[in-house]
């Protein structure tokens, strides 16, 4: 996994200066004063301003203890910033992480992607790579099926480095998928898998070397289930980095079939088979 | 061994202070803005532009001179350029000329 | 009463050099019961610089310069300093390791830079004070802190030190790259040099390109039927298109180069076997080893206490002192600067800034205002060079390249082109370890 960062949660100073107004704005007045120095209003306050972030809140008052977003501080590279999500909160018997939602605040549209997960998921910890436009904040909320949320943001600052130029390849979109799966498994623990695939991810907002919009063509889901049962799904969207990496946990509790699938908005897919072996 | 001053020491230090004062007219004498502007200059022209090889020297060269040709780079009119044109177009016109004269005015040996 | 205050101006012809060979006459004056001159012992402040490269040996340098009366003391173990540059032409047989070597008499002789041979220890920052191994300590009124990089053992699964004297990562240039190059002596025709190349930040973003194009030249003229074999953990890398092109030119398919999304990125190293494992668990048996692993700021400046959670050191851009610990400046790789990259020419550049920043606070001025730029030359083969370059300026409080200045050498430039740069690169190698050590390899 590349190496990742935790940023420290945003100092009062910062959260003073900004968000105060905010909170007021949300009817809050009487709640304030501890409001302003709860773990809530501390963590962050850029998904408390993306509408988009909002909307898969509700009504909810999210927590950010639990939820981590690994990225770097500073990225030479803005089309694929390493990012892992998390959720490490301890929660209720029966109740499970959901889904896990990433934006790019920053981005000409913020949603990034949006992750399903089941009981067979195991451990709700997901990593991809992430195209970010520009100096942003990237922001995540997570639900569980009970309806606990989570959401916390990070920034992360984008230099364009002059020594980066891209190569000429275009790859042929779906080739190659590849699946790593763990040897063998301990029935209902989390093992790690990672998969990879080449395609374009093309954005849609791109213009090729004619001065035409080269028209948008990205893998827009991700499935994976086990012997039948869907056990993880991603919805992708253009910020997702090209030749899409997805790295996520299965716990299967007996020997199975995994199969995994992308699907392109033309319609094309790719199909991946993996023997997982519960020892 | 850290060296320390004996108090026996410090007569000899007080005559030497007195030199030590003449020379702090140097530090009037190195524009510090100016060096670190002209600091990467360096790195291929030798320090103070002194150096001579394939890289040509800037030293002692005529001001003119030498604010027509950055310009020149900086305005893609040089032939054959390779990476003085990349360089010349990170600074303002002022800058060049300020640069120009820098390296106009250091003495050769 | 500041300097920045006046404009500029045509200085009176005073020559700097001569100045400075007076204060090389003084210390070799008789000393007097024991003791130097005051205008080499320090009266307008001390500063000690840990670390002989380019950032350390630049900003020793410089600091005396910009005030002969400052006690710049450089400690640095090493007698002579390899460069990593031009490390990759001894690799590729145009080089001899004394012509990339470089020893600290003219820092000593002609600007007064107390030398002392051996190791910082410890930094005890409220103290102000730096401990030696021999036990001595060292007080400062600033401390220069370019200690470059140092490998994180272990961050890639299998390469630890034990490793690097079987897989040789030779990315601090002495013992390791003279282990590099027997090895690939000793290799036979038709083997294959594996390269594992790391994800950003590393010191030298064009290096493990230029060294698979100098393995390349040497294999072309010794080994013919072998092969490079470039494992990447990242999809774009400093450039690309130059060395792609360059590569097939010159070597037609000798270089292959896996990027990331190929499944390039390698996770674990038998260095026994010199085996390396990818993500997908691809296995690549080699015959030469050469892994450049994840790397982070020299291990000094977490005793300083100025790294951040990422192993680097961020510093504030207008001085380059860090952001964490008052009085200690920290230049070069282990540096967060970007988008300046990792390079000798950029530690060189943060090093006249960070000098000229000690010697305006030591007067109780404010600090000029920044300037930094950078070439990288590479060499793909010997007639054969490439370039990128970047000019540097703060704005809105940040290190951000000029628009419109810098860039790459042209993609489709004449050979003719392609060996003036070739030469422009010896020249400024020669030039910038005269502007660093003032010596000539």
């Amino acid at each position: 996994m590349p190496h990742s960062f935790r940023h420290m949660t945003l100092s009062r100073r910062r959260l003073l200066r900004s968000s105060a107004g905010g909170l007021l704005g949300l009817g809050l007045l009487g709640a304030v004063p501890s409001l302003l120095f709860s773990p809530a209003a501390l963590a962050g306050d850029a998904w408390q301003r993306l509408e988009a972030a909002q909307q898969v809140i509700g009504d909810a008052t999210p927590e950010s203890d639990g939820l981590t977003l690994d990225l770097p501080h500073v990225s030479e590279d803005g089309s694929a910033v390493a990012l892992t999500v998390g959720v490490e909160a301890s929660l209720d018997d029966g109740d499970y992480v959901e889904s896990i939602h990433l934006f790019a605040a920053g981005n000409p549209n913020p949603e990034v992607a949006v992750f399903h997960l089941t009981p067979l998921a195991g451990k709700p910890e997901v990593s991809t790579r992430v195209r970010l436009n520009e100096t942003q904040q990237v922001v995540a909320v997570a639900r569980s099926a009970e309806g606990k949320v989570w959401a916390t943001s990070r920034e992360v600052r984008i230099t364009v480095s002059g020594c980066l130029m891209r190569g000429d390849d275009v790859p042929e979109a779906l080739s190659n998928p590849r699946v790593s799966v763990p040897g063998s498994f301990t029935a209902g623990q989390p093992g790690e898998i990672r998969t990879l695939i080449t395609h374009p991810m093309e954005t849609g907002l791109r213009e090729g070397d004619d001065g035409e919009t080269l028209p948008r063509h990205i893998i827009e889901r991700f499935k994976v289930s086990v012997d039948g049962d869907t056990a993880f799904e991603a919805e992708l969207h253009q910020s997702v980095s090209a030749n899409p990496y997805l790295r996520f946990h299965l716990a299967p509790e007996r020997s199975g079939e995994a199969v995994f699938e992308w699907h392109d908005d033309t319609g094309e897919s790719a199909r991946e088979t993996s023997q997982l072996n519960v020892s | 061994m850290n060296v320390r001053l004996p108090r026996a020491a410090t007569a000899v230090l007080g005559a030497c202070l007195l030199l030590g004062a003449a020379q702090q007219a140097l530090a009037d004498d190195y524009d510090l803005q100016l060096e670190v502007m002209a600091g990467g200059c360096a790195n291929c022209h030798g320090t103070d532009g002194t150096r001579a090889g394939s890289v040509p020297p800037l030293a002692g060269r005529d001001a003119d001179y030498l604010q027509e040709r950055l310009l020149a780079y900086k305005r893609d009119e040089v032939a054959d350029t390779t990476i003085m044109n990349r360089i010349a177009k990170g600074f303002s016109d002022d800058e060049l000329t300020s640069l120009a004269e820098h390296f106009a005015n250091v003495e050769q040996e | 009463m500041s300097v920045n205050s006046k404009p500029f101006q045509l200085r009176p012809g005073v020559s700097r050099r001569q100045v400075l060979k007076g204060i090389g006459a003084a210390s070799s004056l008789p000393l007097i019961g024991g003791f130097a001159p005051a205008f080499a012992s320090g009266s307008e402040g001390r500063v000690v610089v840990i670390g002989g490269g380019f950032g350390g040996a630049t900003a020793a340098k410089y600091l005396k310069r910009a005030n002969p009366n400052l006690a710049v003391t450089l400690v640095e173990p090493a007698q002579t300093f390899y460069t990593c540059p031009f490390s990759n032409l001894y690799l590729g047989g145009l080089r001899e390791m004394s012509k990339i070597a470089h020893g600290y008499d003219e820092l000593r002789d002609r600007f007064g830079v107390e030398v002392l041979h051996t190791l910082a220890e410890d930094i005890d920052p409220d103290g102000h004070s730096v401990r030696l191994a021999n036990g001595d300590t060292l007080q400062y009124d600033k401390l220069v802190l370019s200690p470059g990089i140092d490998i994180r053992w272990n961050a890639l699964e299998g390469y630890d030190e034990a490793a690097a004297e079987l897989a040789p990562h030779a990315w601090k240039a002495g013992p390791q790259t003279e282990l590099l190059r027997s090895q690939l002596e000793g290799m036979d025709d038709g083997g294959t040099f594996v390269l594992v190349a790391p994800e950003n930040p590393f010191r030298c973003p064009p290096g493990p390109y230029e060294r698979a194009s100098m393995v390349a030249h040497y294999l072309s003229q010794h080994k013919p039927n072998s092969k490079v074999l470039i494992l990447d953990a990242k999809d774009n890398f400093s450039k690309q298109g130059l060395f792609t092109s360059g590569w097939e030119q010159l070597y037609g398919d000798t270089i292959e180069w896996v990027g990331l999304s190929g499944d390039g990125r390698v996770t674990r190293v038998d260095a026994d076997n010199l085996e390396v494992e990818t993500e997908f668990g691809t296995v690549h048996r080699a015959d030469v080893l050469n892994v450049v692993p994840p790397q982070k700021a020299g291990w000094i400046a977490e005793r300083a206490g100025v790294t951040d959670d990422s192993g680097w050191v961020p510093v504030k851009p207008e001085t380059f002192e860090s952001q964490q610990v008052a009085d200690i400046y920290v230049v070069g790789d282990a540096t967060v600067a970007a988008p300046m990259p990792k390079s000798g020419f950029c530690a060189n550049a943060q090093a006249k800034v960070a000098a000229a920043a000690i010697v305006s606070a030591l007067r109780g001025d404010s600090p000029p205002e920044p300037y930094w730029s950078n070439t990288c030359y590479s060499l793909i083969g010997p007639e054969y060079g490439i370039s990128v370059a970047g000019v540097y300026r703060l704005q809105d409080g940040v290190i951000a390249e000029v628009d419109g200045s810098g860039g790459l050498s042209p993609s489709d430039a004449s050979p003719e082109i392609r060996q003036m740069e070739a030469e422009y690169a010896v020249g400024w190698y020669n030039a910038i370890c005269q502007d660093t050590w003032g010596t000539e390899a």
